[in-house]
């Protein structure tokens, strides 16, 4: 009987982990493997330009990437555009992955996670507008960054509930800049439904723009000041309502100018510089892709703060014109 | 006067003229001279002419040929020093008037000062989508003035994800960033967005 279960148990266990190892697989999405040479030929009959499949594959070498490996992020790409969404985010994302030493596994599940938030995005723009009775294609840096928004805390179902609110009234730039406002003040615990009265007052009223791009930074720095949501709530209401400038909203909270010179600034004097022709040719970033940043060397900037700017760079102060601020990411982009 | 034929013969025997040939070549020689007719010379020189080649032939052969050419510096120096000073005068003339309709404002791209205070470092550099996540040429200063890390970086428009790392091993979001996102990696990077409109750049 021993004898007989020693002679099974062997072989029971080799089954079970084969099948362990199977699961695995699919689990990471790795089950359906190609070599290399074959999941770059699907990925160029795909439509997948040769430029990033070579990009990819001169990523893999620099970084010693093992060819099966290699093989799955090309499948990946493949799958991307077959489902036309944009491929450079996914690049990018592996890129990064790479540089930081992820596990290949764990990049694979980090493609994965983002292709199904793009995936969502665009399914659910799409809907919407379809209840509409239109059909748009969604500009690729539009969707980027509102499918981004997934990773900034932002939940799925949230995202159809602005998408739901927003279109086809507002633009998808709008939807974005509230989107990405909203996580703002999520980031920073600021109360949810008054967040959400906040965000569809602003879509109601087609509040966000460029010139409002502080906002969020107002509300944020006002409850750090120790400001209740209510009140942060009830001027910010008000002013979305009257259209006024975030600046008047920092007044009425009290807010100052130097507590909103945060993060990164767009130095104003180089900009002039640049746009006049002042620009030092030989500074470093300036030739086709962003290079090398230049030391600033604490030249710029205001005297208050170590990261102000307000003497010299933005001019936070009349108007909260900070320029590299992220603040509330205002804007379209998404491309980079 | 000795004629030729009464020479003595110096050579083999068997070749010996007969008297035949004695006859023969008496004959010849009584023979009066004719001048030639005038359009013999004409004729014959057409005859051995050389015909003049095709131009495109004439090319070939003489891209064919092999030439060698002979360089004397200091017959260069003047053409030199007027070839490098109108270089100059063009790259100072192109450097002082850039236009915004030049390259780098095409671009637009955007001087955006990082700064980051209160690290404990030897060194900070950033890194992010714009710099393919590469530190390198992306090192910070220290300000001891301000105590902060700082760094003018130009940047497009666009929405960019960046972190800071410390000691080249250490990944530190912005402290100062407004926005962060799940890098989907366990961490979390620091998100700027750029977009320039109506003149006004976010």
């Amino acid at each position: 009987m021993a004898r007989r279960f020693e002679r099974h148990g062997v072989g029971l266990l080799f089954a079970f982990l084969l099948v362990l190892g199977g699961l695995q697989e699919i689990a990471s999405g790795q089950g359906n493997k190609v070599d290399l040479p074959t999941a770059v030929k699907e990925a160029q009959q795909a439509g997948v330009p040769t430029v990033t499949v070579n990009q990819l594959l001169s990523l893999g070498y620099a970084n010693q990437v093992e060819s099966s490996a290699m093989a799955s992020y090309v499948q990946v790409l493949t799958e991307i555009q077959r489902d036309r969404l944009p491929l450079e985010p996914f690049v990018n994302k592996i890129e990064e992955g790479m540089t930081k030493r992820v596990s290949n596994q764990g990049i694979h599940q980090a493609l994965m996670k983002k292709r199904e938030d793009y995936r969502f995005t665009q399914s659910t723009i799409k809907e919407t507008l379809r209840k509409h009775k239109r059909e748009q294609a969604i500009p690729a840096e539009d969707l980027v960054r509102l499918s981004e928004t997934l990773s900034c805390g932002i939940s799925r179902e949230n995202l159809h509930f602005y998408v739901e609110h927003a279109l086809p009234s507002s633009s998808y730039q709008h939807l974005a800049i509230t989107l990405d406002n909203v996580a703002i003040l999520e980031q920073n615990r600021f109360d949810p439904d008054m967040t959400k009265k906040i965000a569809l007052a602003a879509i109601g009223q087609n509040y966000f723009s460029p010139e409002k791009k502080d906002f969020a930074r107002v509300a944020v720095v006002a409850k750090k000041k120790g400001i209740p949501d209510a009140t942060i709530t009830s001027v910010a209401l008000e002013t979305i309502q009257k259209n006024s400038s975030p600046k008047d909203m920092a007044s009425r909270l009290g807010v100052k100018a130097e507590d909103l010179a945060r993060g990164p600034v767009m130095d104003r004097e180089r900009s002039r510089a640049g746009k006049k022709g002042g620009v030092d040719p030989g500074r470093p970033g300036e030739s086709g892709t962003p290079g090398p940043g230049s030391s600033d060397r604490g030249e710029q900037g205001g005297s208050e703060g170590s990261h102000g700017d307000s003497g010299s760079g933005s001019d936070h102060g009349s108007g909260g014109d900070h320029g590299g601020g992220n603040g509330g990411g205002h804007g379209g982009g998404g491309k980079k | 006067m000795k004629d030729e034929h009464t020479e003595p013969f110096l050579g083999d025997p068997a070749d010996k003229p007969d008297e035949l040939d004695l006859q023969i070549i008496r004959g010849v020689k009584q023979l009066r001279d004719h001048e030639p007719p005038p359009t013999l010379l004409p004729s014959v020189m057409l005859a051995i002419q050389t015909r003049r080649p095709s131009w495109i032939k004439r090319v070939i052969l003489w891209a064919q040929a092999p030439r060698s050419i002979t360089f004397t510096p200091v017959r260069w120096v003047p053409a030199i020093a007027a070839f490098l000073i109108v270089f100059a005068i063009a790259v100072v003339f192109l450097s002082d008037h850039r236009t915004p309709e030049s390259p780098v404002s095409q671009q637009n791209l955007f001087p955006i000062v990082f700064s980051l205070t209160g690290a404990e470092a030897r060194s900070v550099s950033i890194i992010g989508t714009f710099n393919q996540w590469n530190p390198k040429g992306y090192e910070m200063q220290w300000n001891r003035e301000k105590k902060a890390w700082s760094l003018v970086v130009w940047l497009p428009e666009g929405r960019h994800e960046y972190n800071f790392l410390i000691d080249g091993n250490r990944m530190l979001p912005d402290p100062e960033a407004l926005l962060k996102q799940d890098d989907g990696f366990g961490h979390q990077n620091s998100v700027l967005n750029l977009r320039e409109e109506n003149g006004q750049t976010i």
